[in-house]
């Protein structure tokens, strides 16, 4: 009893300090978690809640590897983040390249510039891109028939729907990533560059041997978290086509969701989530592995 | 040779400007559009090809937006605003708080299970969002919390990534700073008071700066748990336009601009932290 007593006069007052964050993040975080893989093999029931809801083994997941839509989602999924991470990271990397080159003032307006459209919501951008794709009003085919080029139905037709999304987001400059490498670029001491002057290095050869190299903890830092947030990408399709036409630009987050609130089938969407989770995991877990293995410092 | 770099133009310098505007403008082309759609009357957007020219513009959308009809729509524009302050700035004020406190202890104190804690609350950073999103759900509803505005703020007083921004923040403090409160007989909750949130203000600027746009453009969480067009948030209420005004482009574009307007107005004001903040994120 002494001892709880000195324990908690010793230490009670920082576990106070932690307790409202801890508190919060336990209960909508940490249950949650666990509660998610419950669901999973349960025919969850709203009514019921979790405990009384009937246990039903694997056949949530059976049942979505036997659902074409599930496999679709997935696709696509992996076509949005296959193309688009590694885009978006290039062209970052790129465009911060040409930025560092020019004196800090014009530096700090491009920063910005590039940025700028970032903080717009993901709903209002979308939204203009549903105005920007509209196949009789919008700029993108006034645009193309202007030099004569065929036009397409973008959102509306299953061939195009999903490259339409992606492509909305490839014309934005990836503002957040671009100023990282900046901050990454200023990092890195002038030293190694005179020294490659020294011996010749053209600029193209300084940018492949010196920058790209030693930018690779922030690029490492990129792909991780851009590779998360592409494989949960969901407003722009909500907003855009709601998955569709059909199951066209139907991406694993949507399906989700259309599972749990359309169709009301929690324990398929969980499962489906865990699946999600999974896939998460194995992406990040290669591409740390990849990368300690090139990065050395 | 004596040259700055501010000066230290070169034959790829012209070029690389050339693609680094060209860049900005492509990007902007949606933002661009949007406000052209909102100042220009509906009826000439409607037309194939759409009548654009600037002698045209107008207010109308705006009126419209407002105006008694489309509040029969159950687009309640104002009131969008009115509830997405109250989440934001409400969630903003207890999560960077919260977020100090705890900082503080995992950064500068030890005790007993500190470091599992920590290792805990990190390693949850990395579980995507969709897979706590059912669980909470029901967990709102069992609560009877849904349709209300407590369902959004709730689950967002806390953020584990603030927790570990603030504890690398408080650990570059120096030591010394404490040392002399200690001596005095300072309590754990004056020094904190006293010392620590005062040396802190920056990166409490920058976290409750990117807390607030976060939560002022959060989509989805928002969309599950509010159901009432009166108590929706500002991206969900936004998002309804679509179904209820499909090639009604003027109004939802007036809609769209007015809502990113105060994200904007953000921007410039806080531009010099906001540049902070990214650069924090990745130092690890």
């Amino acid at each position: 009893m002494h001892k709880i007593k000195t324990f908690f006069k010793k230490y009670g007052i920082f576990y106070l300090f932690i307790l409202p964050d801890y508190f919060f993040f336990t209960l909508f975080l940490l249950v949650p978690i666990i509660m998610s893989i419950f669901i999973a093999f349960e025919h969850y029931s709203l009514t019921k809640g979790i405990l009384n809801s009937n246990f039903v083994g694997f056949s949530n997941f059976i049942s979505l590897f036997n659902d074409p839509i599930f496999y679709t989602a997935l696709k696509n999924t992996i076509i949005f983040t296959v193309v688009t991470v590694p885009y978006g990271i290039i062209i970052a990397l790129i465009l911060a390249s040409l930025i560092n080159s020019f004196s800090t003032s014009i530096q700090s307006i491009f920063r910005s510039a590039f940025y700028l459209p970032g903080v717009v919501s993901g709903v209002i951008l979308s939204m203009a891109w549903i105005w920007i794709f509209d196949p009789s009003t919008g700029l993108a085919n006034m645009i193309l028939s202007f030099f004569h080029l065929p036009t397409f139905y973008w959102l509306h037709s299953p061939t195009t729907s999903l490259l339409s999304i992606m492509l909305s987001g490839m014309l934005m400059a990836p503002g957040g990533a671009i100023i990282l490498y900046l901050a990454g670029m200023s990092r890195i001491p002038k030293e190694y560059y005179e020294a490659a002057e020294l011996d010749g290095a053209t600029s193209f050869q300084k940018w492949v041997k010196i920058t790209v190299p030693l930018l690779e903890p922030t690029t490492l830092f990129l792909l991780v978290t851009n590779t998360i947030g592409s494989f949960q990408v969901f407003t722009s399709v909500y907003v855009m086509t709601s998955g569709g036409p059909g199951y066209s630009s139907d991406v694993l987050g949507y399906d989700i969701y259309n599972r749990a609130f359309n169709f009301y089938n929690f324990g398929q969407a969980s499962a489906e989530s865990l699946i999600l989770w999974a896939f998460v995991g194995i992406f990040a877990f290669f591409e740390f592995r990849r990368f300690s293995k090139v990065v050395k410092f | 040779m004596p040259t700055t770099k501010a000066v230290r133009l070169n034959k790829w310098s012209i070029p690389a400007f050339i693609i680094l505007i060209i860049w900005a403008i492509v990007s902007f082309v949606p933002i661009f559009w949007m406000l052209i759609a909102a100042f220009t009357p509906s009826t000439l957007l409607m037309q194939v090809p759409p009548k654009i020219s600037f002698q045209n513009f107008g207010l109308e959308n705006f009126q419209r937006l407002f105006s008694q009809q489309t509040i029969q729509n159950q687009i309640y524009i104002g009131q969008w605003f009115l509830n997405t302050l109250i989440v934001s700035i409400s969630v903003t004020i207890f999560n960077v708080f919260f977020d100090m406190l705890a900082g503080f202890a995992f950064a500068r104190r030890t005790f007993p299970g500190r470091d599992i804690l920590f290792i805990i609350l990190i390693s949850s950073i990395m579980v995507p969002g969709m897979v706590t999103m059912l669980p909470l759900f029901s967990m709102i509803v069992s609560l009877h919390l849904y349709n209300t505005l407590w369902a959004i703020i709730l689950p967002n007083l806390s953020s584990p990534f603030g927790i570990f921004l603030m504890r690398q923040y408080i650990r570059s403090l120096p030591d010394s700073l404490e040392d002399a409160a200690k001596l005095d007989g300072a309590s754990e909750f004056s020094i904190f008071f006293r010392i620590i949130l005062p040396l802190s203000v920056p990166i409490m600027a920058v976290w409750a700066i990117f807390t607030f746009m976060a939560q002022w453009n959060n989509f989805l969480w928002p969309l599950i748990v509010i159901n009432d067009p009166s108590k929706y948030l500002l991206q969900v209420g936004l998002s309804t336009f679509q179904t209820k005004y499909t090639t009604d482009y003027g109004l939802t574009m007036a809609g769209t601009a007015l809502s990113a307007a105060p994200m904007v107005a953000f921007f410039f004001i806080f531009q010099k932290y906001l540049n902070q903040g990214i650069t924090m994120g990745d130092i690890q």
